[in-house]
C-alpha cells in the first residue's frame, strides 16, 4: 500500500512543492495549512509521515505536536520539521529530523524513505 | 476739638514773618511738623522738607502765582492751600486754575484752616492710593503679559481641558497648528476622532490627580502627522479641587525617524527572514515543476513551473527593494515612460491575485496618458503594494457578496493620479492616522510595517503625496497623485511631509 505524507504548511506553493516530489518519489500525500486542520487530517487520513512548518497563523506548529503526542493513537507518527525560523530543531526536539528553508530536497527525500523503510 | 496730625510736615510760605509764625503754632498744636519760610527761601525749603502740604500766604499776586507754578512743576502732587485777602473769589479762582488745592480767605479762621487742611490731606492720601493701584496694575499686566508669552512661546503644545474634554485654552503653537479649537474636544482636534481615545490621560489625571503620560500620533489641520510625547498635570482651584487638567505635549516625530531608523534594518531582516526564506523554497518549486516538465516534455508543466518561478522572483524582488530602500537612501533612477503601459504593468501585476480569491478587477486609463518622468521601479513596487493591500482588505472583508478593486489612471496636464479603490473591509481612523509610520502593521505576521512607509516615502520624493480616503465597512480610496514632470526634492524636511488623510 502506497505511504501517505501529510504537508503541514500555510504557503500553498511550498505545498505544491512538497506534494511534487513526495509524489514522484512514489507517496501519497494530503495537506493542511495550520494546526487545528492537521489535526482533524491526522485522524482522517492516518498518515505514516507528517512534515510539519512551524510558523502559521491560526496554530503554531510546536502546539499541534503537543496535540499529537497527547493522542495515544497517532503519538508515534514521525514528523519532519520543515520551517523558515533558524534553529528550529529545538522548538520539537523529538522530531526525526529538522530541515531549514530553503531545504536540500536529496537530503529530505533521503530521509523520507530512511523513516517509511 | 483739633484731630491731631502726627508728624505731616508743612511748609508756611509768607513774606509776613509774624503771620508766618502765628499759623505756624496753630499747625503746631495740631500735631504738624510746620516750617516757616519766606517766597526767596521757599524753593530750597521745599526741597529739604519735601512736604505734602504748603501753606501760601498772598502779598503780591503776580509773584505768589510764579511760586505756584514753579512748586508744582517741581512737586506735582504737593497741596497748596492759598491764603488771599478777604472777598478775593476772583484771585482765589484763578490759583485755583493754576493748580492750588484751596484758598482761603485772610484773616484765617482756625476752623477754615483745619478743614482745609484734613480735604488737602484726605486728596494726598487718594492720590497715593491711586499711584498703589497704577505701579500694581502696571506689576501686574507685566507678569500677565509674561506669563502668556511663556504660555504661547513654549516650543511644544498646551492645552487645557476640562471634564468633559473640552479644550479651554490653547497656547499660540496648538493652535497654530490646530486651529481655533477653543470649546472643541481634545480627541476631535487633535486627532480627528469621533469618540474618546482609550487609556486617555487626561481622564486618568482627573481621576488619580497625578502626571500621566503616553506617545500619540496627533494630525495638525494641515494634514501634517506628528508623534508627540504628551504629560498630563491637574489644575486645581482654591478648594483644592480638580476642575482642568493641564496636557504638554511635545513633538518627537524627529527623534522617532531617526530611532526608527537606526533600529530597522535588524528588525526589518528579522521580520522578512521568514518571508524570504518561504519564498525561495517555493521558487524551488517551481523549478522542480520548470525541470520536471523539460525533462518530460510537458509543456503544460514547463508552462506552470514558469509561472511559479516568475510569481517568486516578483515577490523576492520585492522584499528586496523594500530592504534596499530602508538599508541605505538610494538615489532615484529616474526614467521618461509611458504612461499607460507602465500603469499596465502595475495592473497586470496585481490582476492575478485578485482573480485567484474571485475579486473583480477593473483598470480604466482616462485623461491623456503620454509619458511621465518616474522611477518605474519604485513607483511601481509602491503601487502595486497599495493594490496588494486593496486585494487582501476585499480577501479579509467577510461582509459583502462581491468584492472589486479598481486602478485607475488619471492624466492630466503636470500630473498624474493613480486611484486605488476597493469595497474591502475599510480602515478605521486610528489605523488610517498610523498607516504610514514605520513598523505599522494590521496585518500582524504577514505585514512589515514597510510597505505603506515606503510607499509614501517614494512618492514625497517624487514630488507626489497620497491621500487616504476610507469608510470601515465599506472600502478605501488611495489616490497617488505625482507630478508628470520630475523635479528634484529638496532633502527631506517637515515641510515635504505631505500624507494626507481626509
Amino acid at each position: 500500500m502506497t505511504q501517505k505524507i501529510l504537508i503541514v504548511d500555510d504557503d500553498p506553493n511550498i505545498v505544491t512543492y512538497l506534494e511534487d516530489i513526495f509524489q514522484d518519489a512514489g507517496y501519497a500525500t494530503c495537506k493542511a495549512t495550520d494546526g487545528a486542520d492537521a489535526l482533524s487530517m491526522v485522524r482522517q487520513e492516518k498518515p505514516a509521515l507528517i512534515t510539519l512548518d512551524l510558523e502559521m497563523p491560526k496554530e503554531w506548529g510546536p502546539r499541534f505536536y503537543r496535540e499529537l503526542t497527547q493522542d495515544n493513537e497517532h503519538k508515534n507518527i514521525p514528523v519532519i520539521v520543515i520551517s523558515g525560523l533558524a534553529g528550529n530543531k529545538y522548538a520539537i526536539p523529538k522530531a526525526v529530523a529538522s530541515f531549514t528553508k530553503p531545504f536540500d530536497r536529496e537530503e529530505l527525500l533521503k530521509v523520507v524513505k530512511e523513516v517509511l523503510g | 476739638m483739633h484731630t491731631f496730625v502726627v508728624s505731616e510736615s508743612i511748609v508756611i510760605i509768607t513774606q509776613d514773618v509774624g503771620h508766618g509764625r502765628v499759623l505756624a503754632r496753630i499747625l503746631s498744636e495740631y500735631g504738624y511738623r510746620p516750617s516757616t519760610c519766606d517766597y526767596e527761601q521757599a524753593l530750597d525749603v521745599m526741597s529739604t522738607v519735601r512736604p505734602r502740604l504748603v501753606l501760601l500766604g498772598l502779598c503780591g499776586p503776580d509773584q505768589a502765582r510764579i511760586l505756584l507754578q514753579r512748586i508744582l512743576v517741581l512737586y506735582p502732587t504737593t497741596q497748596i492751600i492759598t491764603l488771599v485777602s478777604e472777598g478775593d473769589y476772583v484771585l482765589g479762582l484763578e490759583l485755583l486754575e493754576d493748580g492750588a488745592a484751596d484758598f482761603l480767605f485772610k484773616p484765617v479762621s482756625e476752623e477754615a484752616l483745619r478743614i482745609a487742611l484734613s480735604r488737602a490731606r484726605a486728596t494726598v492720601a487718594l492720590h497715593e492710593e491711586v499711584e498703589t493701584l497704577r505701579t500694581k496694575t502696571k506689576v501686574l499686566e507685566e507678569n500677565q503679559q509674561l506669563c502668556r508669552q511663556l504660555f504661547d512661546e513654549v516650543p511644544c503644545y498646551i492645552s487645557v481641558q476640562n471634564r468633559q474634554q473640552r479644550i479651554v485654552r490653547a497656547n499660540r503653537q496648538f493652535k497654530l497648528d490646530f486651529g481655533a479649537c477653543l470649546g472643541e474636544r481634545c480627541y476631535e482636534v487633535y486627532k480627528h476622532r469621533t469618540h474618546p481615545c482609550p487609556n486617555c490621560p487626561v481622564e486618568q489625571t482627573f481621576a488619580d490627580g497625578m502626571v500621566h503620560q503616553t506617545e500619540e500620533v496627533v494630525t495638525t489641520c494641515d494634514g501634517k502627522q506628528k508623534i508627540v510625547f504628551t504629560l498630563t498635570a491637574p489644575l486645581r482651584d482654591e478648594h483644592g479641587e480638580i476642575t482642568e487638567v493641564m496636557e504638554l505635549a511635545t513633538d518627537i516625530t524627529q527623534i522617532r525617524e531617526l530611532q526608527g531608523r537606526l533600529t530597522s534594518l535588524g528588525l526589518f531582516i528579522g521580520s522578512i527572514s521568514h518571508g524570504v526564506r518561504g519564498m525561495l523554497t517555493a521558487l524551488d518549486g517551481g523549478l522542480y515543476r520548470l525541470e520536471k516538465g523539460i525533462a518530460h516534455n510537458d509543456m503544460d508543466l514547463v508552462a506552470n513551473g514558469a509561472e511559479r518561478v516568475k510569481l517568486m522572483v516578483s515577490r523576492i524582488r520585492n522584499s528586496v527593494l523594500e530592504m534596499l530602500y530602508y538599508s541605505k537612501e538610494r538615489d532615484l533612477n529616474i526614467q521618461l515612460v509611458d504612461a499607460r503601459n507602465f500603469g499596465e504593468g502595475v495592473a497586470n501585476f496585481v490582476e492575478p491575485k485578485a482573480s485567484k480569491h474571485g475579486i473583480n478587477f477593473e483598470k480604466h486609463f482616462n485623461g491623456t496618458m503620454d509619458r511621465i518622468e518616474i522611477d518605474p521601479e519604485v513607483i511601481s513596487s509602491g503601487l502595486v503594494n497599495i493594490l496588494e493591500n486593496a486585494v487582501d482588505a476585499c480577501i479579509e472583508d467577510e461582509c459583502k457578496n462581491s468584492h472589486t478593486v479598481s486602478f485607475i489612471m488619471e492624466g492630466g496636464p503636470d500630473t498624474v493620479t493613480f486611484l486605488i479603490r476597493d469595497n474591502g473591509m475599510g480602515i478605521d481612523r486610528s489605523a488610517q492616522e498610523k498607516m504610514f509610520s514605520l513598523f505599522f502593521s494590521s496585518k500582524g505576521s504577514k505585514g512589515t510595517g514597510l510597505g505603506l512607509y515606503i510607499a509614501n516615502e517614494v512618492v514625497k520624493q517624487h514630488g507626489g503625496r497620497i491621500l487616504v480616503d476610507s469608510t470601515p465597512g465599506v472600502g478605501t480610496e488611495f489616490r497617488v497623485e505625482l507630478p508628470r514632470k520630475y523635479v528634484p526634492q529638496p532633502v527631506h524636511t517637515d515641510e515635504q511631509d505631505k500624507v494626507c488623510v481626509q
